[in-house]
């Protein structure tokens, strides 16, 4: 990665979306963020790699059990959001 | 109910002990989500499933690290390696064949040969902790004696085993399965040193045999044909880091409960024939493993639900270990009681081999401590370990 990280909340989305779209083989698209892991068929190997990208990418540290901790994926990122206004 | 979330999730309780009994009064056995398996927790449940035969092991870093492998680029062959001699990990046939190797350890080296060795290092660091006017209970009491005992054991020099006993800690972070995967890195350069530190060793001996556990480990493996030298390399890993943590864990845990109970401290000082009941109440109390993983390879019933072939399962010990069924509430230790035998070994085909030599550890420091009157515990300033399976103290001061 060079420069600047964007890690706007619609930059995190769109990781996540297309992460996603990319390890299902669907349509970014058709990538619905109301489902959790689980209903997409992932599981806890799954939401251990993809923390492990999201950490290299935007240069955090992300446990991957909070997959589990949410029911959707848009809670998840909620959650991730809501960190950053107290930091 | 959200069993597995509240024990093995992100967030740990420091005392699990509330929660387990919160969770038996829902049942003996509970669906988890989280864990996407039943979870058992009543001790009559628990200990029908570790002694079920058709219960495998539930082997998840054999399905997992090829996994992580292929998406990291990075291959875990230390931790693979390690993993391989894990005996609690292993399933009939090839269990039988590990077992006995480490079996035919064991019985040359019963506890008569390895008490003066743990009564001399726990005496020495209780020694220059009162001396110092206050020590840890955690960093110089629990931890240095299960792995000078261990290196006897094996024939390793004791300068040795600091750096063993460091990649150990690190190592048993396997146990929690899901955590970020820098941690699988750091594990398995933890693997790394121990396979490596053992391999040498080995290689070694096949020089210069000598009257030791190494040596006496591949004599039992060159007339009992199986066991490669790097089989032999993870079994002397497996078994270091294995009696190193779980046998701390205890110590430290136990001697915690222990030192809040003036009266049990009295009582064992004036009587130290109750020593290894109080010391197996302590083990009871604080299981150093919480859970363990199955898989159902037929349908069955276990507790009050039926179990189908495939389904995962995780056996609380800890849970089991205070069901209200079989230990009425109580001080800990309890003294003049025969309590039911707890699950802190296991149970079954995987009953921990080490049992015999950490209840003599146990009883070792134990009566150390308890003739110290003047040994006084800071409770408040105890810290746990945030690891999920394998609990344990990392630090708590002892003032004098």
């Amino acid at each position: 990665v060079s420069g600047p990280i964007d890690s706007s909340q619609a930059a995190r989305r769109d990781w996540v979306v297309r992460y996603l779209a990319s390890l299902l083989g669907i349509d970014a698209a058709d990538v619905d963020l109301t489902k959790g892991l689980g209903e997409y068929g992932l599981d806890s190997v799954d939401a251990m790699i993809m923390a492990g990208q999201l950490e290299d990418h935007f240069q955090i540290e992300i446990d991957p059990a909070v997959f589990f901790e949410y029911d959707t994926l848009q809670q998840m990122l909620d959650a991730w959001n809501a960190t950053d206004r107290k930091e | 109910v959200a069993v597995g979330d509240a024990i093995l999730g992100r967030h740990p309780p420091a005392d699990p002990y509330p929660t387990y009994r919160r969770l038996l009064a829902t049942g003996p056995v509970v669906w988890s989500d989280y864990l996407q398996g039943w979870a058992v927790l009543g001790h009559s449940a628990a200990r029908q499933a570790l002694r079920d035969d058709s219960l495998l092991t539930d082997n998840i870093f054999q399905r997992m690290v090829p996994r992580l492998a292929a998406a990291t680029g990075h291959d875990f062959a230390a931790l693979r390696q390690l993993h391989n001699c894990i005996a609690f990990f292993i399933d009939p046939p090839a269990h039988g064949r590990a077992r006995r190797v480490l079996a035919s350890l064991m019985a040359r080296w019963p506890t008569a040969r390895l008490r003066a060795t743990a009564e001399e290092c726990v005496e020495r660091h209780l020694e220059r902790g009162c001396r110092q006017g206050g020590f840890d209970l955690v960093r110089d009491f629990a931890r240095p004696m299960p792995g000078i005992v261990v290196a006897r054991m094996l024939g390793i020099p004791q300068q040795d085993v600091a750096e063993l006993a460091r990649a150990s800690e690190t190592f048993v972070r396997l146990f929690d399965v899901i955590f970020p995967v820098r941690e699988y890195h750091r594990i398995d350069g933890a693997a790394r040193i121990l396979i490596d530190y053992f391999a040498a060793e080995i290689r070694a001996r096949r020089v210069r045999p000598g009257e030791d556990g190494i040596s006496d480990m591949i004599r039992y493996a060159d007339a009992h044909p199986g066991a490669s030298d790097a089989e032999l390399a993870g079994f002397c890993a497996f078994t270091f880091f294995a009696c190193q943590e779980t046998t701390a864990s205890f110590l430290a845990g136990g001697a915690a409960t222990l030192l809040q109970n003036p009266a049990a401290v009295a009582a064992l000082r004036e009587d130290p024939s109750q020593l290894p009941s109080a010391a197996d109440d302590l083990l009871r109390h604080h299981s150093p493993v919480q859970a363990v993983g199955r898989v159902a390879s037929a349908d069955r019933s276990l507790g009050d639900v039926r179990i189908a072939a495939g389904d995962r399962i995780v056996v609380f010990l800890g849970a089991a270990n205070c069901d209200p069924a079989v230990y009425p509430a109580g001080p800990c230790p309890a003294l003049d009681r025969d309590a039911a035998p707890h699950l802190a070994f296991g149970d079954g085909r995987h009953f921990c081999l080490g049992a015999p030599l950490a209840r003599m550890e146990g009883v070792v420091a134990f009566s150390r401590l308890v003739s110290r009157p003047e040994i006084r515990l800071d409770p408040d300033r105890a810290v746990w370990s945030d690891r999920r399976n394998f609990r344990g103290l990392v630090s708590c001061p002892v003032l004098l």
